[in-house]
């Protein structure tokens, strides 16, 4: 629908608001940290020097960074594969369920109302060594828990806290998918002999894949950029580097270790990766794969 | 020989709804049995039962002598064709034609063999690499009636098969669906809403009316002689003309004016056969 104006004034005052906000929020920031790629400063702020593309090699030969981007990948393809999978398997079950759907559905959406921190602290809580519910009983299980010590369990705890997050959101779009399947398919393959099982992994399941496709994608771009918070308040990438993502890296370097423009530096090559994924999501999520 | 019994079956939902009271119904080998009537009238919810996709509350159902109201709808030996078709979207034509005989085992050169008779008789042998996306309407139809065909059922089930066709490939599939049946001898139990289809296509007709089983019989019966009022108004078009009357010693009696004599005896309060000749 095209809609026209009688004069050039209002439309630009109309969206005056999302671009001031993206302007400020986004363009501005950005520019800067290019800026500011280039440039060495000391801890203070009060002088940098031009140093060109000296902090982009420095990154490129810091088996540091490199290892930053193997936890992330690890990190990124644990929370999407065991929060996609987990979230099929509660859809697939509360699709079944005849009384009081509702208030499962509810229940299972609520987690992704949690502010990222607050999700953070209360699985951090859970599993303090020394006094965390899940951490004794695990201990009393014969688990040494410790995951300030094991950078292992430290990797686990972040993925645990991150994928009980993005669940809902998966178990939303999963349980849509799954009604979106037609009855009398099942049906069909009941009658032409399929098992349960082999109907959901025949019929069901390929009749998922553009649900799971989108999943793939919107999770990865989640664990990549916003679970910030989570492992703040968790294990402030640590012990060592061993939860240090990539997101996190560019704060630990810039806040922490004052090194701005390295921080800067990574903050860009950050960028070149969304555009990246946003390109892949619009391309292929666009045009979903339709049956008709 | 019988093939299909259903005694005295029934259908009460759990929300306590009665469906289906009670339907008696024997067919016998190779008959094409149409169930007719209104929507709403219970004829799927009976068709969907005899498949075992909707539970029996009451009665039995057998198919060759034996009993079927607990098996799953795999066991019973029955092939079903729907009303959108339900064929797998992500499949070839060749797939979903060979879907059910894969899942019972069947070695994969037989399987082969077997989907391309078919395909052949129903001339899809063109088709067999294409998705059902890419299919007209009328070739759908004929990859669902494939597939029911090629795992040679006992029992044919067809779901309104027609009603999303155009008019013109209506007609064209009605014919080639009985010339099919009549050329496989396979029992075939058919629902449909349109008293033209269920007419021509039937050996035997069922009237359903709020899930009772109005009358039972051949076309012509049906047409001729009518069991009960509601019959008479949905057989026929333009449908068949009710007129309140009243019977009494003299005959029947439309107005003060008009009396008919009756032709012979008459049954109850109603009266269906007049002497023709008494009109003029």
């Amino acid at each position: 629908m095209t809609v026209t104006f009688p004069q050039k004034s209002l439309p630009w005052l109309l969206l005056l608001p999302q671009l001031l906000i993206t302007a400020i929020f986004f363009l501005w920031p950005a520019e800067q940290a290019l800026e500011q790629a280039f440039y060495q400063e000391d801890a203070f702020g009060l002088s940098r020097e031009f140093v060109g593309l000296e902090n982009f090699l420095d990154l490129f030969t810091d088996p540091l960074y490199y290892q930053s981007i193997l936890t992330t990948l690890v990190f990124s393809f644990s929370v999407a594969i065991v929060g996609m999978s987990l979230a099929l398997l509660l859809a697939v079950m509360a699709d079944r369920v005849i009384r009081g759907k509702l208030a499962y559905q509810t229940l299972l959406i609520w987690p992704y109302a949690v502010a990222p921190a607050l999700a953070g602290v209360l699985w951090w809580i859970l599993f303090d060594p020394s006094m965390g519910p899940i951490a004794l009983w695990l201990k009393s299980a014969g688990v040494d828990w410790n995951h300030y010590l094991d950078g292992n369990q430290a990797m686990i705890l972040v993925v645990i806290a991150s994928t009980w997050k993005q669940i809902s959101y998966n178990f939303l779009f999963f349980l849509a998918g799954l009604q979106a399947v037609p009855r009398s398919l099942i049906e069909a393959a009941a009658i032409d002999g399929a098992s349960p099982f082999k109907r959901f992994w025949t019929i069901v399941f390929p009749l998922l894949s553009p649900t799971t496709f989108f999943l793939l994608v919107v999770n990865l771009v989640y664990a990549f950029f916003e679970t910030f918070g989570v492992i703040d308040a968790t294990t402030k990438g640590g012990p060592g580097q061993s939860t240090t993502t990539l997101v996190y890296k560019v704060f630990d370097d810039g806040f922490v270790g004052l090194d701005l423009g390295g921080s800067a530096a990574q903050s860009v090559v950050l960028m070149a990766i969304v555009g990246l994924m946003t390109v892949i999501q619009f391309r292929f999520i666009e045009r979903k794969v339709q049956y008709s | 020989m019988t093939d299909v019994i259903l005694e005295k079956v029934g259908k009460t939902y759990p929300n306590g709804y009665h469906a289906i009271p009670s339907v008696d119904l024997t067919i016998e080998e190779g008959e094409f049995i149409v169930l007719v009537g209104p929507s709403g009238c219970g004829k799927s919810t009976l068709l969907r039962m005899v498949a075992g996709l909707e539970s029996i509350s009451t009665g039995e159902l057998r198919i060759r002598s034996e009993r079927m109201n607990e098996k799953e709808p795999a066991e019973r030996d029955i092939a079903m064709v729907f009303q959108n078709y339900a064929l797998y979207p992500h499949m070839s034509v060749y797939d979903n034609m060979a879907y059910g005989l894969k899942n019972r085992g069947m070695p994969k050169d037989q399987i082969a063999e077997k989907v391309s008779d078919v395909a052949a008789m129903l001339g899809l042998t063109e088709l067999l690499q294409r998705k059902p996306r890419q299919l007209s309407g009328g070739q759908r139809q004929r990859v669902a009636m494939g597939r029911a065909m090629v795992r040679d059922p006992k029992v044919f089930l067809f779901d309104e098969p027609l009603s999303n066709l155009d008019a013109k490939l209506r007609v064209q599939m009605r014919v080639e669906i009985r010339q099919l049946q009549r050329k496989l001898g396979t029992t075939t139990l058919y629902v449909t809403h349109d008293q033209v289809e269920a007419m021509t296509l039937a050996d035997r007709l069922v009237v359903l009316n709020k899930g009772k089983a109005e009358q039972i019989g051949t076309p012509m019966d049906l047409y001729n002689k009518p069991a009960t009022p509601f019959v008479a108004a949905f057989i026929g078009s333009p449908s068949m003309n009710l007129i309140d009357a009243n019977l009494t010693e003299q005959g029947i009696k439309l107005s003060e004016a008009l009396t008919l004599p009756l032709s012979h005896q008459h049954r109850g309060g109603i009266v269906w056969e007049f002497v023709q000749s008494t009109w003029k």
